[in-house]
C-alpha cells in the first residue's frame, strides 16, 4: 500500500535518528557558514591562498563536484537509454544528487570568488567568448533546466503520471542528459585548465575527455552508495544485487579507462624535458606523495576491490560496493586537488619561488560546510519529493486506475 | 594611436627595487602586491660565480592569455596596447591569475582597511592627512581612466578584485611616464611608441639584441629585454621577496 | 503527500538565492565607484629633500590639497637627476608614522631598561635639557658630549651649536671611514677616501665598493652608480676586490675574492709589482712628493735648519728639497759622513718581502692574479701621458679604485695609505682619468694636513677620547674608545668623563659596535638627551629626554648637492608642517639655547652661526669680525627661514630662500678643471709635498713607546705601511670564520628596518655564508644558527642566532650580515633578527692605529 508504505516510510530513520543526522548536518552548516561570513568581512587572506597559488580547496571542490553532477546522469540513461528498468529506483535520487551536487559545485565557485554579487550577472550581462568559464557558466543554467526539468518529469510519473508526453520527455532529456553533461558541461571545465600553456602540468589536450570519463566515474561512485545506504536504512532493498553488480562492473570497467587515461597522461609528462615538467613531477612524488597514493592507488584498490567481489566473493557485494565507491570518491578527489594545487605549485620562471599552498582552517570549515549543506539538502529533498518506492506500483500498466492494486512486488 | 610597449635594459640594472618602490608609492598597491618586481639571482659555483637582476612588470602581451581567460572581459586591452583590469566588473575568480605566464597578478585578499601596514587609526595623524589610508593615497587612482572610462587605476583599493600594473595608466593620461620608467635612478626603462622608430623604445631594439620572457607561449608581450641574454634555467633566486596575500 | 508543485520549487530556489546574493552584498566592502562631482584637486609641486639617507637627494613632493601623496626625485639636482633610491621614495610612510616620537618625553623609570615616559610640553622639556647644560657648563663645558650620528647641516650643528656650548663633539666617523680619511688626509692633504674621475677613467679597483647597494667614496647611492655606467659605456674594465660578490652585481669584469682584512698587504703586492715591472711616474714623486728626501739610517730625515734635503743628480750634492733640480729617488749616498737614502729607496726595500707569492697566502688570491692586475694598472695608467682638459696640458692616467667603508678595519689607515701610495706609484692621484678624493674637486686641506703631521702627543690626564694621547695620536675620536675609556679611565689616564650627552639623529644601542660596551657607556653618562624622530633603542634604556625631531618636513640646509663634476647647493625645504608636535633640530637648538643662555651676543649660538654661514668675517689674526650685510642680529631669536633667506642672499641668490622654495637647488656650475684635478691647480696640489714617507708617524711612534704606550698602540705607526697578522687572528682556531658586515640597499643604518615599505622587501637578518661551509657544519639553507665572536685580547665571546642563507657569492671561509637590524622598539621591527654589533668587540685589537673601528671579528657558526 503506497499509502501505508509513505507512512512506514516516514519512519525512515526513527524520529530520533533521524533528528541527530540532521542535527549534525545543521551543526556543520553553520560552522561552514560562520566561516563563511568571517571570509566576506575579512577577505579572502582567511584562505591558504596567495597570488602564487590563488586556487586551491574551492576549485577543486567545484569540479569535482560538476563532475558528480555530470556524472549522475548515467542513471537516466542506463533508465531510459539502455531500458534497464532496474536502474528506475534510482532515478528521482540521481537526478536530485545531480542538482545538488550541481548547487554544491556553484556554491564553491561562489565562496571562491571575490565578488559573488557580480558572478551571477554573468553571462546575463557580461561575455567573453574566447574565456572556458564564460561558456561553463551558460552550461551550468542550462544543466540545471534540464535537471529540473527532468525532474519535473520524473516525478510525475513517480506520481502515477501515464500521459505519453511526460514520458517520453523523461525518456529524452534523461538521454540528452549525459552527452551534455559530459561534452557541454563537464569537458570544457578540463578545458578550462587545459587551454592554460602557461602551467605545463594543465596544458594537455588530453583533460576534457578525461574530466568527461572521470564525471562517470565519480557520478556513479556517488549513485551506487546512496542506493545502498537508503536501502540500508529503509530497510529495503531499492535495487536488486544483480543491479547492484552491474553498477559495479560498469564502475569498475569506468575507472579502468579513467586510470588508462591518467597513466599516459603521466607517462608522456614524465618525458618532459623543461624544468616545470620536472618540478610538478618532484611534488607529485614530494609533498604530494600522500595525495598522489590516494589518487592512483585509490583507482586500483577501488578496481581490486571491485573485481574480487564480483568475481569471487559475491556475497561480499554490497559491503564491497560501499567501500570501492568511498575509495573511488577518495581517489577522485585526490585526483582533482593535485590537478589544482601541482598545476600551480611549479614555479612560472626561475626567478619566482613559488609557497606550498595548503588548505586553511577557513577553507577546510567552507568545504565541509557545503558538503554538510548539499548532505543536508538531500535528506530534506528525499523526505519531501515523492519517489519511486513511493510510486504507484503499476507504472508499466495503462493509465487507467481500477479498485484493485497490485501487490506491493519485486522488480524484474 | 600609439602602441605602448617598454625596453629593460639588464646591463644598466643594478636590482635596487627603486621601480618596486615607486610603483607601490604611486599605485597604492596594498602589502604584499608588488605590480613591478625585481628578481635577484645567482648562477655558478664559488668562485665563478655570477650575480643578476631582472625587472619584471606586467608585460602587457598582445596576445594575452588573462584577456582570453577573463569571463567577464573584465581584462582588456586598450588600443593604445595598455592591458587594465575594470574594477566596476571583475567578479575576482582569479583565472587570469593562473593563466598568466608571467605571475604579475595580484589578488586583493584583504579589505583596503587592513591591507596597508600599520594601523592608521589614530586621532593626531588624522589631522595631517584627513584620515586617508594609506596616508600617502593618490588622489588620482578613484578617478575613472582609459578607454572605457571606469576604475582601472591603483590596487588594493577594491578587495575581491584582481590587480595588475597598468603602465600608470593614470600618469599615461597626463603625458608622463610610468612610475618605475620614471623613477629609475640608472635609467633601466625605455618606455613609448613601439609603432614610432624614433621613440626610446625603438631605438633601443634597433642597436641591440633583445628577448623577451617566454616567447615560445606566443603572448607576445611588449616588454622587451636587451643587455644581457635570458637567465638560464641553472639561476637560484636571492634575497626573495614574497608577493603574498594569504596568512 | 506532500505538496510541492514546480512553482513552489522554482519560487523558493528564487527566494534562497537572491537573499544570499544580497546578504553578501551587504557585506560587501571596497572602496566605492568614482565620486567625479567634486571640486578639482589642487595640486602643488613642492622642492625639498631626501631626509632618509646620507646625500640629501633633490625631491620633489607632491600635494595634493595640502597633503603630500608622494616624493619624486627632483629633475635638477645633479645628484639624482629625478630619481630616487628605494629608502627615497619608501620614507613617505615613515613621515605619517603614527609610532614617531609625537611629544617632548622624560623618562619616569630607571634606566637600562625599556622607558616608560611622560609626555611633557616643550618648553618644560628645553628647560630640563637648558638648566642642565648651564650645571656641566659651569664646571666645564667640554663634559657636554654632543654626539651625532648624521648630521644634515654641519654649520648649525657640528659647528655652530658645539661651539655655543663649548662642548666636546664627536660624529660617526669612527664607524663610517675615518680611517680612510685620515690615511688621505695624512698623506695628501685632501678630505675623502677615494673614487675615480669617472668621465675619463679606465681601468677601475672597485675595492670594497659594494656598487649595488651603498655610496662609495662620501656618498649615498645613485649618483657614482650613473657615472659607473657612463663609463662602462665607453669601456671601463672594473676589477672587484671583495670577500664577497654580491655588492658589485652583474658589473664585475673580474672578481678577486680577497680574504677579509688583508686589503693592506694586496695594496703592497701591487706597488711592490709596479715598481718590479717599472711602472712608476717618476716625474710626479720627484715634484710633488717626499720620495726624493734624504732619511737617516735612524729613519728621520736629512734636514738643514728645518729644509728637508734631496740628492740633486745634477749637482751631485745635497740640497734643499726646493732648490733641486733633479733629485734622485734611488741609491745610497753619504752626507756629512752619514748614510741616507732618499726615501723612494727605502721603499722599494722596504717593499722587497711583499712578493705576489707572500701577497698570495695572505689574501687567498692567485699570485698570477696579482701580478696580472699590476700589469693592467701599470699599463692602463699610461705614464707620461697627457691629456688636453678645457685648454690645460694635464696628466693623463686612467687607473683609479673606489674605495670607501673596507678601511674601517684594523690596518685601515696603513691600507688606504698603501692603496694611496700605488696610485702615486702611477702618478694618479688627482690626474686626468685618475684618483680623486673629494667632492667637487681636489680641495687641499692644508691645515688638516699639517696638523696630522704635527700632533704633540701630551702628558695624562687625556681628555675622554684621547685626543693627543699616547694611544691615538692621529685620532678620529671613537665613542667606543670612549666606552673603553669610562671602564677604566685611571687605565687611559683620563680624569673627567662626561656629564651629559646630546644625541643628534643617532642610535649607539643600534649602529654601534660592541652594543654591550656601549650599553655600558650610556649607562653610565648621568643625563642623557636624544633628539630623535624615532624613539631610537638609546633612548628607550638610557634616555632622560627625549625631544621629538621632525624628518624631512623642516628647513635644513645648506646641502652640497656636487656630483663631483658640478657645483651645487640645496636646501630642505618643508613641504609640510612638522607631523605632531615635532620641530625642526635648528628650531630646536635656538630655543635650547636661549633658555640655556647661550643664544645672543658675541658668542652666541647666533654669532657663531653666522660665523659658520660666513654671514661675518673673523679675521683669523686680529680676530676682527666684519659683519656682512645680511649678518643675524645678535639681539633677537630669527625664524629659521629668515636665517636661510639672509644665507641665500649673502650667497648672491636672487629672491633668498624664496629661489630654494621655488627651484630647490641651485646649480653653480661646472666644476672647472683648474679646481677639479690636483695637478691643473695653482701650484699644484695647492703646494703640499705628498708624504710617501710618513715621518711623522715613526716620530709619534718613539713618543709613544717614550710614553710607556703598549705595543698595540704604536705597532702600525711605521713612516710605510707595514704588513703584520691582524689582532684578531690570534683569536683560537675553533673560531674559523671572519665575520663581515654590509649595507643593504634597502635600509640605512639602524633607522629603516622598521619601515614598512623597505621591511616588507628586506625583512630580516639572514647570515650570508658558502654552501660548502655550511654544509661541512650541517646547517641547511634557512636554519637558524648560532654565530659565536671572540675577542682575541680579552678572551670575551658574544653570540647571536641568526637565519642562514646559503650564497656562493661570498668565501668559504667569511660570512656576512648586513647591519640594519637588531632593533626592537617600533612594533615592525619585532622579529627581525640581531645586529652584527652585537658581535663585534670594540678597543684594543677592534680598532686602527686612528681609533677607527674594525668590522672584522673571528668567529664560529653552529646549527642552533
Amino acid at each position: 500500500m503506497a499509502t501505508s508504505a509513505r507512512t512506514a516510510g516516514q519512519g525512515l530513520l526513527s524520529r530520533y535518528g533521524w533528528t541527530i543526522w540532521i542535527g549534525i548536518l545543521a551543526v556543520l552548516v553553520a560552522q561552514g557558514l560562520y566561516s563563511f561570513a568571517r571570509q566576506r568581512i575579512d577577505g579572502h587572506q582567511l584562505a591558504g591562498l596567495d597570488d602564487t597559488a590563488p586556487w586551491g580547496l574551492y576549485i577543486a571542490g567545484f569540479v569535482f563536484f560538476v563532475g558528480a553532477s555530470a556524472g549522475s546522469t548515467v542513471i537516466g540513461l542506463t533508465v531510459h537509454g539502455f531500458g534497464r528498468k532496474d536502474y528506475e529506483p534510482l532515478a528521482t535520487r540521481a537526478i536530485l544528487i545531480g542538482l545538488l551536487s550541481l548547487a554544491a559545485a556553484v556554491t564553491f565557485i561562489a565562496v571562491d570568488v571575490g565578488r559573488i554579487e557580480r558572478m551571477f550577472l554573468l553571462p546575463w550581462f557580461w561575455h567573453n567568448p574566447t574565456s572556458m568559464f564564460f561558456y561553463t557558466s551558460i552550461t551550468y543554467y542550462v544543466f540545471a533546466a534540464i535537471l529540473l526539468a527532468e525532474l519535473y518529469y520524473t516525478v510525475r510519473l513517480t506520481r502515477g503520471s501515464t500521459e505519453p508526453r511526460d514520458r517520453w520527455m523523461a525518456k529524452w532529456l534523461a538521454i540528452m542528459a549525459v552527452p551534455f553533461a559530459l561534452v557541454v558541461l563537464h569537458a570544457p571545465h578540463g578545458a578550462l585548465f587545459a587551454v592554460v600553456k602557461a602551467r605545463e602540468f594543465w596544458a594537455n589536450p588530453l583533460l576534457p575527455p578525461h574530466f568527461a570519463v572521470v564525471a562517470l566515474v565519480s557520478g556513479l561512485a556517488l549513485v551506487i552508495p546512496v542506493a545502498i545506504v537508503t536501502s540500508w536504512l529503509k530497510k529495503r532493498e531499492l535495487v536488486g544485487t544483480h543491479t547492484l553488480a552491474h553498477m559495479g562492473a560498469l564502475l569498475a570497467l569506468l575507472i579502468a579507462v579513467t586510470a588508462v587515461l591518467d597513466f599516459f597522461d603521466w607517462l608522456v609528462f614524465a618525458y618532459s624535458d623543461k624544468a616545470a615538467g620536472v618540478a610538478a613531477w618532484d611534488i607529485l612524488f614530494g609533498s604530494h606523495l600522500v595525495l598522489s597514493v590516494i589518487h592512483v592507488g585509490g583507482y586500483m584498490a577501488a578496481l581490486a576491490t571491485l573485481f574480487f567481489v564480483l568475481r569471487f566473493r559475491r556475497e561480499w557485494l554490497v559491503p564491497g560496493l560501499v567501500v570501492a565507491c568511498a575509495i573511488t570518491l577518495l581517489a577522485v578527489a585526490g585526483y582533482r586537488y593535485n590537478l589544482v594545487t601541482v598545476g600551480q605549485a611549479v614555479s612560472l620562471l626561475p626567478v619566482i619561488p613559488v609557497n606550498e599552498y595548503w588548505p586553511s582552517g577557513t577553507e577546510i570549515s567552507i568545504a565541509v560546510g557545503i558538503i554538510a549543506l548539499t548532505a543536508l539538502s538531500y535528506s530534506i529533498l528525499t523526505k519531501v519529493l515523492p519517489l519511486e518506492e513511493d510510486a504507484p506500483a503499476q507504472r508499466e500498466e495503462p493509465a487507467v486506475v481500477t479498485g484493485r492494486l497490485a501487490p506491493a512486488g519485486e522488480s524484474t | 594611436m600609439p602602441r605602448y610597449g617598454m625596453v629593460i635594459d639588464l646591463e644598466r640594472c643594478m636590482g635596487c627595487r627603486a621601480c618596486m618602490e615607486a610603483c607601490k608609492v604611486e599605485n597604492n598597491t596594498p602589502e604584499g602586491a608588488f605590480w613591478m618586481h625585481v628578481f635577484r639571482f645567482e648562477e655558478g659555483e664559488y668562485p665563478d660565480t655570477k650575480v643578476g637582476f631582472l625587472p619584471r612588470p606586467c608585460q602587457h602581451c598582445e596576445n594575452a592569455p588573462c584577456v582570453k581567460v577573463c569571463p567577464v572581459q573584465a581584462r582588456y586591452m586598450q588600443d593604445d596596447g595598455v592591458v587594465l583590469t575594470d574594477f566596476k566588473r571583475c567578479i575576482g575568480c582569479r583565472y587570469c591569475i593562473v593563466a598568466c605566464p608571467y605571475g604579475v597578478n595580484h589578488f586583493n585578499w584583504t579589505p583596503p582597511e587592513d591591507a596597508y601596514y600599520l594601523d592608521w587609526d589614530d586621532p593626531d595623524l588624522e589631522k595631517a592627512t584627513g584620515g586617508a589610508v594609506p596616508p600617502y593615497d593618490n588622489p588620482d587612482l578613484d578617478q575613472p581612466h582609459g578607454d572605457r572610462g571606469t576604475l582601472v587605476a591603483g590596487g588594493g583599493h577594491y578587495d575581491g578584485t584582481t590587480e595588475k600594473c597598468t603602465f600608470c595608466v593614470q600618469r599615461l593620461e597626463k603625458d608622463l611616464l610610468p612610475a618605475c620608467v620614471s623613477n629609475c635612478p640608472v635609467d633601466v626603462f625605455s618606455f613609448g611608441d613601439l609603432d614610432d622608430p624614433e621613440s626610446a623604445p625603438s631605438q633601443a631594439l634597433r642597436s641591440r639584441r633583445a628577448f623577451r620572457l617566454k616567447e615560445e607561449l606566443n603572448t607576445s608581450p611588449k616588454v622587451f629585454y636587451v643587455g644581457q641574454p635570458p637567465p638560464s634555467e641553472e639561476i637560484r633566486p636571492i634575497d626573495i621577496v614574497s608577493s603574498t596575500g594569504g596568512q | 503527500m506532500a505538496r510541492f508543485s514546480r512553482k513552489t520549487f522554482l519560487v523558493g530556489a528564487g527566494a534562497g538565492a537572491g537573499t544570499l546574493v544580497s546578504a553578501s552584498h551587504l557585506v560587501s566592502p571596497g572602496r566605492g565607484a568614482g565620486q567625479s562631482a567634486a571640486p578639482a584637486p589642487v595640486e602643488e609641486w613642492v622642492p625639498t629633500a631626501c631626509w632618509i639617507g646620507k646625500q640629501d637627494c633633490g625631491m620633489l613632493a607632491r600635494r595634493i590639497d595640502g597633503r603630500v601623496v608622494k616624493f619624486e626625485g627632483h629633475p635638477a639636482h645633479p645628484r639624482n637627476l629625478g630619481t630616487l633610491c628605494p629608502k627615497g621614495m619608501a620614507q613617505i610612510i615613515s613621515v605619517y608614522d603614527p609610532n614617531r616620537v609625537k611629544a617632548p618625553l622624560v623618562r619616569t623609570n630607571a634606566k637600562g631598561q625599556t622607558g616608560e615616559w611622560r609626555q611633557v610640553s616643550w618648553d618644560e622639556a628645553l628647560d630640563r635639557v637648558a638648566r642642565k647644560i648651564k650645571e656641566v657648563s659651569s664646571d666645564d663645558p667640554g663634559l657636554i658630549l654632543w654626539q651625532k650620528g648624521r648630521s644634515k647641516t654641519k654649520e648649525f650643528y657640528d659647528t655652530a651649536f658645539v661651539k655655543a656650548l663649548g662642548a666636546t663633539k664627536l660624529g660617526h666617523g669612527a664607524y663610517c671611514s675615518d680611517a680612510g680619511y685620515r690615511a688621505c688626509e695624512f698623506t695628501v692633504g685632501v678630505e675623502g677616501v677615494l673614487h675615480p674621475d669617472f668621465r675619463h677613467t679606465r681601468y677601475l679597483l672597485s675595492w670594497g665598493w659594494n656598487i649595488t647597494n651603498a655610496g662609495g667614496n662620501k656618498l649615498c647611492w645613485i649618483t657614482w652608480n650613473r657615472q659607473l655606467l657612463e663609463a662602462r659605456e665607453r669601456g671601463v674594465k672594473v676589477v672587484v676586490i671583495d670577500p664577497r660578490l654580491r655588492g658589485a652585481g652583474p658589473f664585475a669584469d673580474e672578481w678577486l675574492p680577497i680574504r677579509p682584512a688583508t686589503d693592506l698587504a694586496l695594496a703592497l703586492a701591487l706597488a711592490r709589482e709596479l715598481v718590479r715591472q717599472g711602472y712608476v711616474d717618476r716625474e710626479y714623486l720627484r715634484r710633488f712628493t717626499n720620495a726624493p728626501f734624504l732619511v737617516q739610517e735612524d729613519g728621520f730625515f736629512l734636514r738643514a735648519g728645518d729644509k728637508e734635503q734631496v740628492w740633486d743628480t745634477a749637482t751631485n750634492s745635497a740640497v734643499p728639497f726646493d732648490a733641486a733640480k733633479k733629485p734622485a729617488l734611488v741609491g745610497e749616498y753619504t752626507v756629512g759622513g752619514e748614510k741616507v737614502k732618499p726615501a723612494f729607496q727605502l721603499f722599494t726595500e722596504h717593499l722587497d718581502t711583499y712578493t705576489p707569492d707572500w701577497a698570495a697566502e695572505v689574501t687567498g688570491l692567485p699570485a698570477e692574479k696579482i701580478r696580472a692586475v699590476a700589469e693592467e694598472l701599470g699599463r692602463n695608467a699610461m705614464i707620461g701621458a697627457t691629456i688636453e682638459v678645457e685648454g690645460v696640458s694635464l696628466p693623463y692616467r686612467p687607473v683609479s679604485a673606489m674605495a670607501y667603508h673596507m678601511c674601517q678595519q684594523e690596518l685601515g689607515f696603513e691600507a688606504i695609505r698603501a692603496m694611496v701610495m700605488v696610485f702615486m706609484l702611477l702618478g694618479a692621484v688627482g690626474a686626468v682619468g685618475g684618483q680623486s678624493i673629494d667632492l667637487g674637486g681636489w680641495k687641499v686641506e692644508a691645515e688638516k694636513f699639517d696638523k696630522w703631521g704635527e700632533v704633540e702627543i701630551g702628558d695624562p690626564p687625556y681628555n675622554f677620547y684621547l685626543k693627543d694621547s699616547k694611544f691615538f695620536p692621529i685620532n678620529t675620536g671613537s665613542p667606543s674608545i670612549v666606552a673603553k675609556v669610562m671602564e677604566d679611565p685611571k687605565r687611559y689616564g683620563v680624569e673627567k668623563l662626561p656629564e651629559m650627552v646630546i644625541l643628534h639623529m643617532h642610535n649607539p644601542l643600534g649602529a654601534v659596535p660592541d652594543r654591550k660596551l656601549i650599553s655600558s657607556m650610556y649607562a653610565k653618562i648621568p643625563f642623557v638627551v636624544d633628539i630623535n624622530a624615532w624613539l631610537s633603542e638609546t633612548a628607550d634604556y638610557y634616555a632622560d629626554v627625549v625631544l621629538p625631531a621632525a624628518t624631512v618636513e623642516k628647513y635644513e640646509g645648506p646641502l652640497g648637492a656636487t656630483d663631483q663634476y658640478v657645483d651645487a647647493v640645496a636646501l630642505r625645504v618643508p613641504a609640510m608642517k612638522p607631523l605632531f608636535e615635532s620641530r625642526g633640530e635648528i628650531d630646536i637648538y635656538l630655543d635650547l639655547t636661549e633658555k640655556a643662555g647661550l643664544l645672543y651676543g658675541e658668542e652666541g649660538y647666533l654669532e657663531q652661526i653666522n660665523e659658520a654661514l660666513k654671514l661675518v668675517e673673523v679675521d683669523e689674526e686680529t680676530g676682527e669680525v666684519t659683519r656682512g650685510p645680511y649678518a643675524l642680529p645678535l639681539d633677537r631669536k630669527p625664524k629659521v627661514r629668515q636665517i636661510f633667506d639672509r644665507w641665500a642672499k649673502s650667497q648672491g641668490i636672487e629672491g633668498g630662500v624664496a629661489y630654494f622654495e621655488k627651484h630647490g637647488v641651485y646649480v653653480k656650475g661646472p666644476i672647472e678643471a683648474a679646481k677639479y684635478f690636483g695637478f691643473a691647480m695653482d701650484p699644484p696640489f695647492g703646494g703640499l709635498v705628498h708624504r710617501l714617507y710618513g715621518e711623522p708617524l715613526l716620530r709619534y711612534q718613539e713618543e709613544m713607546k717614550a710614553k710607556g704606550a703598549a705595543e698595540i698602540y704604536w705597532q702600525d705607526y711605521t713612516p710605510f705601511p707595514t704588513w703584520r697578522v691582524p689582532t684578531m687572528d690570534r683569536s683560537p682556531s675553533e673560531y674559523d670564520l671572519y665575520l663581515i658586515s654590509y649595507k643593504l640597499i634597502e635600509h640605512k643604518q639602524s633607522r629603516s628596518s622598521f619601515i614598512p615599505l623597505l621591511a616588507e622587501i628586506a625583512r630580516r637578518q639572514e647570515l650570508s655564508i658558502n654552501p660548502k661551509t655550511a654544509k661541512e657544519r650541517g646547517i641547511d639553507d634557512g636554519d637558524e644558527v648560532w654565530v659565536e665572536s671572540h675577542n682575541a685580547v680579552t678572551g670575551e665571546t658574544r653570540k647571536v642566532e641568526v637565519q642562514a642563507r646559503y650564497t656562493e657569492t661570498i668565501r668559504p671561509d667569511t660570512v656576512g650580515m648586513a647591519h640594519h637590524f637588531g632593533t626592537w622598539t617600533h612594533p615592525e621591527a619585532e622579529g627581525q633578527g640581531p645586529s652584527p654589533n652585537e658581535i663585534f668587540f670594540s678597543g684594543e685589537g677592534y680598532v686602527a692605529n686612528t681609533a677607527d673601528q674594525s668590522f672584522h671579528v673571528k668567529v664560529r657558526v653552529f646549527k642552533a
